[in-house]
């Protein structure tokens, strides 16, 4: 018996280790959400003033362009629930395509599927044009981005963009849902430029937008001494140019507009938007797109918007007297900042702006995104975002302020990690609308 | 007195040396029957075939010949938890925070054995002839899923991370007394043949720019298998000393092996996918195309690498107690730190992109050229490694014996120094790991019927740290929970005559 016990015990246990072989099966959980968003192309022509501006690629063609996503399960107005709106503006040198091509869908489709953000309708707007972008100021030379984007007139066909979306989309607004709805459901955000281009629209039309963010970018022109900002990078322009063959004098007045310098190109851009020539000047071929301009006695076609620069000292003029790519650079050829023309793009700085329309964003949600491991050292944006950052707090501004770094060997430069805060900027403006329950 | 005194202190010596010489890796402990149900404690006993593998001096001790046949089952029975964010932060692919089990896989591993007493020889020498896994890993997992983001239609096989390494050993062994047979000296020389299909997903940095290689394609997946052959040369001495009647004691020297194996490798490589990929091919030409247009490579390739088996030494003793029970404890250092891990060089290109439209060929591609024609390694870092066993027979009927036994065996990994652990799922070693046999056999007529089990446990290991042990952009290991148990069954049969 005491064998039998023996043996016994020994098979069992045997049996046991063998037992050890059963199949686990499988143990994956595949990460699954739903996908079925749709994303749309719209070409939107405003009425007005964006057929005037002197770049190519809007000149031709006076409609601004953008990319709307709408979440799963969206339908058409009256026939689904409608959704709040968050616009986001491209940075410079990119368009509309820019937030797409670094995974907005999957972001927002795996954060409403995880019931991380409230389903959204995210239209991205083309700001890019001849010379790398737009600051979305309002200016024939560079179109009327600020109005565009910023106002609401209440025609769909032709009216500004806000009228567009709000006609054609299934979102929350003021004229399908109430006075005051619109504005509790639409935000508005963006990258470096497009950045500046959300403050600006959220401080000169806070009553149609209830909460902005900005990511590294230029909301301080002149920083928090008056010496930062865009202050050194005039003297890096200057010290880049190549004065050995026509000296500074002259090498200065032609200063080469091609794409091989991103900074030059960026003040540039600026200066279309804030100290271009004269915009008197319209090339008769955009007759077809925009019909209000004035004929003046001379024969000579003009637009409404009647800046017109006098100034000699910084004024480039690239192709010519007779092209209508006339600007006023901020800068005179020693690097210092040039006061006369200066003054214009201060009065465009955000603070400035701010302090033209008092209380503006006293009910406006606001976040500042800036990379803590590698500032964009090349435009000096993140600094600009911490300047403002302080010149809010200076006013008692509450505002959400957080940082990003990438990963060793990946520094968060640029754009590189805006993937992965897409999330952040989704999750606060959906905390900050107000959308009813339905 | 004096005996048990012998004994001790020899068992003593044995334990304390043990563990500061360091035995472990892919080492395949399951040979023999009756050794496994001691706990492989049976370098001092060694009276059966696998004597070839314990201590080839055993054989001399052998008054029969014998032909006998083993089978040992296998279950490998791990789970890792994947926790690999870039920077601790960004999202991977890896399908972090489940705990995910290796594909199941019962392994069969057939072993046995022939030894004969040689009559032209005096009948003094004794000479063996053996077939012996000697080295085993086997095990395959899926860790990874594409994300949706960088390509939703890209998908690599299951086997993702894999490894299926066999190193068999025909061994010839001969053995031979010596002062009147107190001593007996043998010697196994092996042919040695290696298998390998061996699998892995490494995440390769996106040459290119910002923004083609902005998140998510910062990195871009690169999957291959390899499978090949090939053969090389070992050797194994063994002594064998009878201290006392009851008391044996046993010492082997095993020699290091290089197999180079040769073979072809599958690859496939998931580039990037950008819904608007027109935006880029201005600024960076052609290339985007490559690097955001979704493709998904697939090509072959020839390989090669040499697998570097360890040597290792081993001692033991054995006490006959009682006439119905004995005594064995063992003690093997394997010096795993000459095991360098696995460095594949790929040559002879061919797929699609090679032959028909010749884009990796083509000097306008040269970062896609550079990335993809490399060549890849697993470079392993791991010290000697000690293992330590204690078993037991008892025999309480003429024909049936029962055997019992336990083992430790020390890490290869250096877990001490958490930047240097190469820690890949191809290569499970998470620890000092303890091990729990039993066995039986049965004598019969000359027939004798056995079976063993063996439950070896490894200690769970948290690893965090991500680390390029070559320095090549690469991370060399996978960060990950992992748990670990091994379940061992061995059966055999064999005849004396």
């Amino acid at each position: 018996m005491r064998l039998a016990y023996k043996l016994s015990v020994l098979v069992m246990a045997v049996a046991i280790i063998a037992g050890g072989c059963s199949d686990r099966g499988d143990t994956i959980t595949p990460i699954t959400y739903n996908t079925s968003s749709l994303v749309w192309t719209i070409g939107h022509e405003y009425h007005q003033e964006l057929g005037f501006t002197m770049f190519p690629e809007i000149k031709i063609d006076p409609k601004m362009y953008g990319k709307v996503y709408t979440p799963p399960g969206y339908d058409n107005p009256g026939q689904g629930r409608p959704y709040p709106v968050l616009i986001l503006l491209s940075p410079f040198n990119e368009t509309d395509e820019f937030y797409f091509n670094h995974g907005l869908k999957d972001v927002a489709d795996r954060l409403i599927s995880e019931g991380k953000i409230e389903p959204m309708i995210i239209i991205c707007m083309n700001g890019r044009n001849s010379y790398g972008g737009t600051f979305y100021a309002d200016a024939s030379a560079s179109g009327k981005y600020t109005t565009i984007l910023g106002d609401i007139e209440g025609e769909i066909s032709t009216g500004t963009l806000i009228d567009y979306i709000d006609g054609v989309f299934n979102t929350l607004s003021d004229a399908r849902h109430g006075d005051g709805m619109g504005r509790k459901n639409r935000a508005i955000s963006g990258v470096g430029v497009g950045g500046y281009g959300a403050m600006r629209l959220a401080v000169m039309h806070s009553e149609n937008y209830s909460s902005v963010s900005a990511i590294s970018a230029p909301l301080d022109f002149d920083g928090s001494g008056g010496t930062g900002g865009f202050v050194p990078l005039f003297q890096n322009i200057i010290n880049e140019l190549d004065t050995t063959a026509l000296g500074l004098d002259s090498t200065y007045k032609i200063m080469d507009t091609s794409f091989n310098s991103p900074v030059r190109n960026l003040i540039f851009a600026g200066a279309t938007s804030f100290s271009p020539h004269d915009t008197s000047y319209v090339n008769p071929e955009f007759l077809p797109y925009n019909p209000p301009y004035i004929v003046e006695p001379n024969g000579i076609w003009q637009s409404s918007d009647t800046l017109q620069i006098t100034d000699q000292e910084t004024y480039l003029k690239p192709y010519g007297e007779d092209r209508p790519f006339k600007f006023h650079m901020p800068f005179d050829k020693t690097g210092a900042a040039y006061n006369p023309i200066w003054q214009l793009w201060l009065d465009n700085n955000i603070p400035n702006l701010m302090a033209n329309y008092p209380g503006a964003l006293d009910t406006t949600a606001i976040m500042l995104l800036t990379s803590a491991d590698s500032p964009d050292e090349l435009f000096g944006f993140d600094q600009q975002t911490l300047d403002f950052a302080d010149y809010l707090t200076s006013q008692g501004i509450a505002y959400n302020d957080t940082s990003f770094a990438g990963y060793p060997g990946f520094p968060a430069d640029g754009n590189a990690i805006l993937f992965d805060i897409l999330g952040r900027i989704l999750e606060f403006h959906s905390r900050n609308f107000e959308t009813p329950e339905f | 007195m004096g005996k048990v005194r012998f004994v001790l202190v020899t068992m003593a010596v044995i334990l304390l040396v043990a563990p500061q010489i360091m035995s472990s890796g892919f080492a395949y402990d399951g040979l023999g029957v009756k050794a496994r149900g001691m706990g492989g404690a049976f370098r001092a006993i060694a009276d059966d075939w696998s004597a070839a593998f314990y201590n080839p001096a055993g054989y001399n001790k052998l008054q029969d010949n014998i032909l006998a046949l083993n089978v040992g089952t296998m279950h490998n029975r791990y789970w890792a938890n994947p926790r690999i964010k870039w920077g601790g932060i960004f999202e991977s692919g890896y399908l972090n925070n489940q705990r995910i089990a290796n594909h199941h896989a019962v392994l069969n591993i057939p072993q046995g054995g022939f030894v004969t007493r040689m009559p032209m020889l005096g009948g003094e020498t004794v000479l063996g002839l053996a077939i012996m896994q000697v080295f085993d890993q086997n095990q395959s997992w899926e860790l990874f899923q594409t994300p949706a983001a960088h390509n939703d239609s890209g998908v690599f096989p299951e086997d993702q991370f894999g490894i299926n390494l066999d190193a068999v050993a025909f061994q010839f062994t001969a053995a031979r007394g010596f002062m009147e047979d107190k001593l007996s000296l043998g010697l196994g020389l092996s042919l040695m043949r290696g298998d390998l299909v061996f699998s892995n997903l490494v995440m390769r940095d996106n040459p290119m720019a910002s923004p083609i290689s902005d998140r998510p394609h910062d990195k871009i997946p690169q999957w291959y298998r390899t499978g090949g052959n090939g053969w090389g040369f070992g050797w194994r001495l063994g002594a064998l000393y009878d201290a006392t009647e009851k008391i044996r004691v046993g010492a082997t020297i095993t020699g290091p092996t290089s197999i180079d194996l040769e073979g072809e490798a599958d690859m496939k490589f998931i580039m990037g996918e950008s819904p608007y990929i027109n935006q880029y091919i201005t600024s960076q030409q052609l290339e985007a195309v490559l690097f955001l247009g979704g493709d998904i490579i697939e090509y072959t390739a020839d390989f090669e690498t040499t697998l570097d088996l360890p040597a290792s030494i081993g001692g033991g003793v054995a006490w006959d107690i009682r006439e119905d029970l004995t005594l064995a404890l063992d003690a093997e250092m394997t010096f795993w730190s000459k095991f360098e891990g696995l460095q594949f060089k790929f040559s002879n290109y061919e797929g699609t992109n090679f032959a028909n439209n010749q884009i990796l060929v083509s000097p306008s591609y040269p970062n896609a050229q550079e990335m993809i024609e490399t060549d890849m390694g697993v470079p392993v870092v791991w010290k000697d490694a000690p293992r330590v066993a204690v078993g037991a027979e008892y025999r309480p009927r003429s024909f049936v014996s029962l055997r019992g036994g336990f083992g430790i065996d020390k890490s290869a990994v250096d877990w001490s120094n958490p930047v240097a652990v190469t820690q890949v799922p191809q290569f499970i070693d998470l620890g000092t790991k303890f091990s729990y046999s039993l066995g039986i056999g049965i004598n019969l007529d000359g027939w004798t019927l056995e079976m063993s089990g063996t439950y070896t446990h490894h200690p769970d290991i948290n690893l965090r740290t991500q680390n390029d042990q070559d320095g090549d952009g690469i991370v060399d290991n996978l960060p990950a929970y992992y748990e670990a148990d091994n379940y061992q069954t061995v059966m055999g049969i064999s005849y004396r005559f």
